[in-house]
């Protein structure tokens, strides 16, 4: 099938053939290629398409789920020790210029069930910090895990004490809905610290199978 | 009747954010849940959503299973899982998981990776690529050339969706169907327009790549300044 066909068959998912053959072939003659489209973005077709809202949606989530796809596949999706969980989050955190809190969330065999950015930049109160990654976690069924994370764009991976306090507080609130955090990794410009790693059972409860390396 | 209101309702307003907010803010089963609303009229797809990839494991494998596979999911029905099938002509295909390393700042990786991006392209594109670290797939943005030179879209719309990609040392490429690949007056003075009108927001513009039948022209390389002014 040539792009034309491939790209018309997918707008067929949201318009009507006739105008999904027209919208195809106008997508094509404007970007050149499936690439291009995809890579554009959706405000842009739209605009200069004239195109229902549908149909820009469903271009551009095919669009984030191709990217979504390509970084599981790279990164992976079992995270059991500390080594795989910093090389985890400087991929996910590397290249921001202001503070950015994230998390995964794990079942009970470790596995990956998502991730997801908490908060851009100022973190807010501790319980409100705390709530948020509670909505993280219980949105997913059989939530078993979490490994949190956030960046310092000074570059230092060293904890603060406001960090040490959070995590304690964030250990603690997430017993409540019965989702234990097993690490938390501070990202820096070229590395990483875990947490675990330097504090042990002082802040995180003793989990086996996921391992300090 | 007033459930089919209440799905239609909540899929616009999963649209609405979806057209309006960050890509990254979306869990991997929000943006199949709304891929599954062009596969399922009316009903409510979260749920499905969930199970998939519950099943499958992630969202690329829901996306790599057979058609088999997928039937023994309640509630994907024939069509639903063609239409996933289907989708993998695209996961893969139209996407690139290079591995970038610390070293992707040289010419010969860069001219490659347009040559390579191009060779298919049959329109004029900018295509901005960022070259910040710690991404293992690129961040990118296309933007067909005669937009800008209609002036159907503006700098600001292309700084906004730059920021919306967190892209600060971003790499321009322009292919050329003409098979002349030294950079015409447009070219230079395009590049030279974003190379100091985005500066300003910590986007700075390293190089520009002129592409055609598969040959890169690169601007820094060839005596042209950058950051310190053209």
């Amino acid at each position: 099938m040539d792009e034309n066909e491939i790209l018309k068959q997918l707008i067929c998912f949201s318009e009507k053939e006739n105008n999904a053959e027209e919208i195809s072939r106008k997508l094509l003659e404007t970007y050149g290629s499936i690439s291009s489209i995809l890579d554009s973005d959706k405000a842009l077709y739209m605009k200069s398409m004239k195109m229902r809202e549908q149909t820009a949606v469903l271009i551009s989530v095919v669009a984030a789920i191709n990217r979504r796809c390509e970084i599981e596949k790279v990164k992976g999706n079992y995270i059991n020790n500390t080594e795989i969980a910093k090389k985890y989050f400087e991929a996910y955190l590397k290249g921001y210029s202001n503070e950015v809190i994230a998390a995964v969330i794990l079942n009970s065999r470790f596995y990956k069930l998502n991730d997801r950015f908490i908060s851009f930049g100022s973190a807010g109160s501790v319980s409100s910090m705390c709530r948020k990654f509670a909505e993280a976690a219980v949105f997913n069924d059989n939530a078993r895990y979490m490994i949190i994370s956030h960046n310092h764009p000074s570059g230092n991976t060293e904890p603060s004490q406001e960090d040490i306090f959070s995590t304690e507080c964030l250990v603690e609130a997430m017993n409540l809905v019965n989702v234990t955090v097993l690490d938390h990794i501070i990202v820096g410009r070229n590395s990483s610290l875990s947490m675990k790693e330097k504090f042990g059972d002082e802040i995180f409860e003793n989990t086996k199978g996921y391992k300090i390396k | 009747m007033e459930e089919k209101n209440l799905n239609a309702g909540h899929r616009k307003r999963m649209r609405d954010k979806f057209l309006k907010g960050y890509e990254e803010s979306f869990f991997n089963h929000e943006l199949l849940e709304i891929f599954l609303f062009y596969c399922i009229p009316v009903a409510n797809t979260n749920r499905l959503a969930h199970d998939l990839i519950k099943s499958f494991g992630g969202i690329s494998e829901v996306f790599n299973a057979d058609k088999e596979e997928l039937l023994k999911i309640n509630g994907i029905s024939d069509k639903t899982a063609e239409k996933i099938v289907y989708i993998k002509n695209f996961i893969g295909r139209y996407g690139e998981s290079t591995k970038k390393d610390s070293e992707f700042f040289n010419f010969d990786k860069i001219a490659e990776y347009y040559v390579n991006y191009f060779r298919n392209v049959k329109a004029e594109i900018f295509l901005f690529v960022s070259i910040d670290p710690g991404y293992e797939i690129f961040n990118k943005v296309s933007v067909p050339v005669n937009m800008l030179t209609e002036r159907k879209i503006s700098l600001n719309d292309i700084a906004k969706w730059l920021i919306k990609k967190n892209m600060h040392h971003i790499v321009i490429g322009i292919n050329h169907m003409n098979g002349i690949i030294v950079p015409t007056s447009t070219d230079y003075n395009m590049v030279q327009f974003f190379s100091k009108n985005l500066k300003v927001l910590d986007i700075i513009v390293e190089d520009c790549f002129i592409c055609s039948d598969s040959r890169a022209f690169s601007m820094r390389k060839n005596g042209m300044r950058f950051n310190d002014g053209f």
